[in-house]
């Protein structure tokens, strides 16, 4: 019955389209109890639009007592230059500091980025090729892209927006399987002993290092794993929407498991979350984020499956009852 | 308008107060603390006039920054009902029938202590909706969340109402009976 929500409160907040308004209608006929059912939740609806109403307000008092409240406020503003200044100094001093540091230590050839556990990193490479580096990976790359290739070195996980070149292909390389490129974007992820490329624009060779024969072509969509243990090259359609979501912050769950769900977050915001109870991870879950803190989103699945969660320093854990085999 | 004068200020604090205000009195159910956050809104706005930058226009900003400040509120308290406003602000003083105020009364003040025991956000979601008349997209817009969470708000708010209120479906009923008997015997009597 619950189901059918989604589609009452479309109705009533009158966004209802053609198709959903057929299937509530249907629904509605089916039998009595149901019909009984919506015209509560109506007259409920009805009932709150009246409460509440416009309120008279008198502007004049509330902008003389605006005036006074913002005067009293100036005179401690003053007060404010001596320390800030101080905390600008240090500010100059701390940047300064760490430009000749930074200059001191990019002067070799090769550079390399690395990212820490908390933040990804965005970077412009000589050739104004754009990379994003997700979390705890590394990228090295040359000053200049001076021999026949452009080639980069990757650790962990990026996502790469190579300009096109077709003098000079675009190669990475990450644990034993190098990517070549002429144009195009793509994000490729290597584990330990794992290597994982899919494609959003144009197209993609994923070879093996030490065999180049050995080698997949992807095109949109389309996912290359490299498994080391195995040497093999496999290619498949990407069945996950969530796959850029470290980097755009666009996470979209259509009728999910909540195990998987978990598993995307938990991914995504660098967290361990757990379920505590496993009858919950067949709780199916319809919403989208966008670029929301984690917290917003944890709220937001206590609301839909009536579930609670608990942050511990290192993890997060979901407590509820399941949600039985309706699904 | 230029809102780094003083005048220009207040021109805008007119043009915008009552409308800002009755945002944060719907969502919030207490006139003293609508005010409170509007004044607070128009505070900051004064002390960042000079470097403000606003892509959009000075009322959807205006708008958005009633509607955090509101939301800040809500959560710092949570447990807070404001009782005084839940007996003098229905719809109640219309009616002549004793009978009929009683009802309305009852109704009126468990509505309005249920929607302020949902949680925060779902509770913005659910007043901006019902009181401001704002579509999903608007809601979505002005929060910086999806339209999908707005709906999954809103659902959640009505199904927590129905919940609550099923010891009283009984009197919704009866009061939809009584409201046209009302009305029945008033077109008679014409």
């Amino acid at each position: 019955m619950d189901s059918k929500n989604h589609l009452i409160g479309k109705f009533l907040k009158d966004e209802i389209s053609q198709p959903e308004r057929e299937e509530l209608d249907t629904w509605l006929s089916e039998n009595e109890g149901n019909r009984v059912e919506f015209d509560l939740l109506k007259k409920i609806w009805d009932r709150t639009g009246r409460l509440r109403k416009d309120q008279t307000v008198e502007v004049n008092e509330a902008w003389s007592r605006f005036v006074e409240m913002r005067d009293q406020k100036r005179s401690r503003v003053i007060l404010m230059p001596g320390w800030a200044w101080r905390v600008a100094a240090m500010l100059v001093i701390g940047i300064s500091l760490s430009y000749l540091a930074w200059e001191q230590w990019r002067r070799p050839d090769m550079i390399h980025i690395v990212t820490r556990a908390h933040k990804q990193s965005e970077i412009s490479l000589p050739d104004g090729t754009r990379v994003w580096l997700n979390r705890n990976s590394k990228l090295t790359y040359p000053e200049a892209f001076t021999g026949s290739d452009r080639e980069v070195q990757l650790e962990g996980e990026a996502f790469f927006e190579v300009i096109r070149n077709e003098a000079q292909p675009f190669v990475i390389t990450a644990s034993d399987v190098a990517v070549r490129v002429l144009g195009t974007s793509f994000n490729v992820k290597s584990e330990i002993g794992l290597a994982e490329v899919v494609v959003a624009t144009g197209q993609v060779a994923l070879y093996e290092l030490e065999n180049e024969k050995q080698q997949v072509i992807l095109n949109p969509s389309d996912k290359g794993i490299f498994i080391e243990k195995s040497g093999k090259l496999i290619k498949k359609q990407n069945t996950d929407p969530n796959f850029l979501a470290w980097k755009t912050g666009k996470l979209v769950f259509e009728n999910m498991a909540l195990g998987d769900v978990v598993n995307t977050i938990s991914t995504v915001y660098d967290k361990q979350i757990e379920l505590g109870n496993t009858d919950l991870s067949t709780c199916r879950i319809n919403t989208a984020f966008d670029s929301q803190p984690l917290e917003e989103i944890l709220e937001e699945i206590s609301l839909l499956l009536d579930v609670t969660y608990n942050a511990y320093p290192n993890k997060i854990v979901i407590n509820g009852k399941g949600c039985g085999d309706e699904d | 308008m230029n809102i780094k004068t003083e005048p220009g200020f207040q021109q805008v604090y007119f043009q915008y107060y009552a409308a800002l205000f009755n945002t944060a009195y719907k969502i919030l159910n207490n006139r003293q603390v609508a005010e409170d956050v509007v004044q607070e809104v128009f505070l900051k706005l004064w002390e960042i006039r000079h470097k403000l930058r606003i892509s959009s226009s000075l009322r959807s900003y205006l708008t958005r920054a009633v509607l955090n400040t509101s939301l800040n509120h809500l959560k710092k308290n949570k447990r807070l009902v404001h009782l005084e406003d839940v007996s003098q602000n229905n719809s109640a003083q219309n009616s002549d029938d004793p009978e009929l105020r009683v009802t309305y009364n009852e109704i009126d003040n468990k509505l309005n202590q249920i929607i302020s025991t949902l949680p925060p956000k779902c509770q913005l979601v659910f007043t901006l909706s019902r009181f401001e008349g704002m579509s999903n997209q608007e809601i979505a817009d002005h929060m910086g969340i999806t339209k999908k969470t707005v709906e999954n708000q809103l659902n959640k708010a009505l199904s927590k109402l129905r919940e609550h209120l099923r010891p009283y479906t009984k009197l919704l009923t009866d009061l939809a009976i009584l409201i046209l008997s009302t009305l029945f015997s008033y077109i008679a009597w014409v």
